[in-house]
């Protein structure tokens, strides 16, 4: 028993003397030169086809466009929030910029970004969960894309029965169903839309399940707020002739023959001027969206597909939402938030 | 004495075998091992923040292998760790988000005992389905884990509910409920509970070999029909010890939550601990105080591999592989070991039929 005892002690002994003294500092070293580095952290694979990819395509654009500005670290599949916040605390201790690229990064944003004053934290695509003066939130209202797309998607159905399909439900997410759900109306208030949410963008066997039961009830136009699911979408509508599929984020008009056309999001361009107004020391702490005027959203259509009217249609809501004619109803704008706000 | 050397040998060349193969894959990858080494060294000890956030991640794993130790030493096998987690740390979650305004200490232990609660309770509904249907606990409870995985998903959408951007995450936690840390490590990582390593490899060793209770355990484990000769109650030992280790888990639950650096409840916090918590008392042979060195390597893998990959730009899934490596690794060190231990003992004289499962439930 002394023995067993004696072994406890070593055991934890040296690891805890390890932590009380250890040598290291942890202020690392940043660039040596007058550089400006920049890290990037999402929860996703870097390689998703979707949200992280575009977005880590318009960091890398930023860094193309001025050689003082270095993307020097990248953490991707952060999928925990432990795992988050060590990911955020390794970048930051080693860079000047850190990109938060996903929602579910708030809260650590919130516990990271104060221990680290120096750092210019971009929060993607999500509210601040506590405002600090060194976080830009970075949003866009896809809102408003989603309107032209529902539009589009009533007047392309037969069934008058649409249906969107997500990920987990985050308001990102409902303001594609709200979006569609207020375009559908004011094409033809008869339209239907339904809502399904896989909780993984990524999950191609729960999306196709979701959008079999979907054709099964009706809908006959789908669109997807997913990844790498969407191929689960495109297995379903293939196997049910006259199934219209729509994207976000990209046009993917390459992947199946069934999709339509996609409510783009210039995410690309959102991140380039981000980082670069960030590196610059000139992107203003709060939050920031970017909605129609600043050209990061529109909605386009596959080549070959979409009659003449539904073009013009989309063209119409398109310059209605512009002009403040038509007027978002309440979910298909992101909630506001208190604190400094400012609208692109 | 020399068959001690022969262990210790083993595990060298387990140890060193595992570095060869990590190596090996670095380069693969077009990484010097030494950056990689310095990378992983600076990412787990370089820095008492660092070093702190290691030690406090190995708290939750050590204390799921000493729930499988104990189950283990009462010879029931189940894999329901990682749902007696999540459902410890919703309980301790859903206690901890009531107790603002309530003094500290009342709020950390009513927190701990949540957990605690929570995970005994749900080890609960296996031990009952095993004593009194009969149910195979390694059936049960790896199935009840997928029910405590909707459970959280429904409760950090619905009643827990807190975030802000209407993110699954719960509120953040009250102060008074997060467990405290030392003050002298910068960004506070290094969590008091760590304490536990310690006191309960000790608490667990006395347990077994000074108590009765212990001896009970050990011997439904062992013999079940000389531990029947004896008036022990096998089924009565085995319900106990898969309480007492759901127990431990949802401690565990807790400690995830209210030691670590991020207080609140969102879908995916378990984060591998439950089944990880396994690899690591098997690694540690079921030994306690091997089980504190094998957590704290574990810890420092997945906190490495973070660094890693910041740094390097590692990909992170070579952390999982290299921790599947070292299983693999001491698995079959353990099995040479067996095999000669077996080559140089004499031939066994027939023994009786052990007792059945159905015999013990009967």
């Amino acid at each position: 028993m002394r023995t067993r005892l004696a072994l406890i002690s070593f055991a934890t002994a040296i690891p805890v003397l390890l932590a009380g003294c250890g040598g290291g500092s942890d202020e690392a070293a940043g660039a040596a030169d007058d550089s400006t580095t920049i890290g990037f952290l999402a929860p996703a694979p870097r390689n998703d086809g979707g949200f992280t990819q575009y977005a880590l395509a318009g960091v890398q654009a930023a860094v193309d466009a001025d050689p003082k500005l270095k993307l020097t670290s990248i953490v991707d599949n952060a999928a925990e929030s432990q795992e988050q916040i060590e990911g955020l605390q390794s970048l930051a201790a080693n860079n000047d910029v850190v990109v938060a690229d996903g929602a579910v990064l708030n809260k650590a944003v919130a516990v990271v970004a104060p221990k680290y004053p120096d750092t210019h934290f971009v929060l993607i695509a999500s509210d601040l969960e506590a405002l600090a003066p060194n976080v830009s939130s970075v949003t866009v209202a896809v809102g408003l894309n989603a309107m032209v797309a529902g539009a589009v998607a009533s007047n392309a159905s037969k069934s008058k029965k649409i249906g969107m399909i997500a990920g987990p439900e985050v308001p990102s997410s409902t303001a594609w169903y709200y979006g569609m759900a207020q375009g559908a109306k004011i094409e033809n208030p008869a339209t239907s839309v339904a809502q399904a949410y896989t909780n993984d963008y990524n999950d191609v066997g729960k999306a196709k399940q979701a959008a079999e039961a979907m054709i099964a009830n009706g809908a006959d136009q789908i669109l997807s707020d997913l990844d790498s699911g969407s191929e689960g979408i495109y297995q379903a509508a293939d196997a049910k002739a006259g199934t219209g599929v729509y994207n976000v984020f990209a046009l993917h008009c390459d992947e199946n023959p069934n999709i339509i056309g996609s409510g783009v999001v210039n995410w690309s361009d959102v991140l380039k001027a981000s980082v670069t107004e960030a590196a610059a020391g000139t992107l203003k702490a709060g939050a920031i969206s970017f909605g129609l005027k600043s050209g990061a959203l529109s909605f386009q259509f596959c080549p070959g597909k979409g009659t003449d009217e539904q073009k013009a249609l989309a063209e119409k809501i398109t310059k209605e939402i512009s002009d403040g004619t038509v007027v978002p109803e309440k979910g298909v704008l992101l909630p506001q938030p208190s604190y400094a706000f400012e609208q692109r | 004495m020399k068959a001690f050397a022969v262990r210790v040998l083993t595990q060298l060349a387990v140890a060193a075998a595992t570095l060869l193969f990590a190596a090996l894959l670095l380069l693969a990858i077009g990484v010097s091992p030494g950056d990689a080494a310095t990378a992983f060294w600076n990412g787990t000890f370089g820095s008492p923040t660092n070093a702190g956030t290691t030690l406090t991640q190995a708290v939750p794993l050590f204390l799921v292998a000493l729930g499988w130790i104990v189950a283990d030493k009462a010879g029931r096998m189940h894999v329901g760790f990682p749902g007696q987690v999540v459902i410890g740390g919703c309980a301790a979650a859903a206690v901890g988000l009531q107790c603002d305004g309530v003094p500290r200490v009342l709020a950390i232990v009513a927190c701990a005992l949540a957990g605690i609660a929570g995970g005994a309770l749900w080890a609960g509904i296996v031990a009952w389905l095993w004593a009194s249907r009969g149910v195979l606990e390694i059936i049960s409870s790896l199935l009840l884990n997928l029910v405590a995985l909707q459970v959280l998903a429904w409760l950090v959408r619905g009643p827990l509910q807190g975030s802000l951007d209407q993110q699954p995450q719960s509120a953040n936690f009250p102060a008074s409920t997060l467990w405290p840390a030392v003050e002298s490590v910068p960004g506070r990582t290094l969590s008091y509970d760590v304490i536990l390593l310690p006191l309960l490899a000790a608490a667990l060793i006395w347990l077994f070999a000074r108590t009765v209770f212990g001896f009970e355990l050990r011997a439904a484990g062992g013999n079940l029909d000389a531990a029947r000769w004896n008036g022990i109650n096998p089924v009565r030992m085995g319900v106990s010890a898969i309480v007492i280790s759901g127990g431990l888990a949802g401690l565990a639950g807790a400690a995830l939550l209210f030691a670590g650096s991020a207080p609140w409840l969102s879908e995916g916090f378990e984060a591998g601990i439950g089944f990880n918590g396994i690899a690591v008392a098997l690694l540690a042979r079921n030994s306690p105080i091997g089980a504190i060195v094998t957590a704290i390597v574990f810890a420092s893998l997945n906190v490495g591999g973070t660094s890693l990959q910041a740094l390097l730009d590692v990909p992170s899934s070579l952390t999982s592989v290299l921790q599947g490596a070292v299983i693999v690794l001491v698995l079959v060190a353990a099995m040479l070991l067996r095999r000669r231990r077996a080559a140089r003992r004499p031939a066994a004289p027939v023994t009786t039929t052990p007792s059945t499962e159905k015999e013990l439930v009967a």
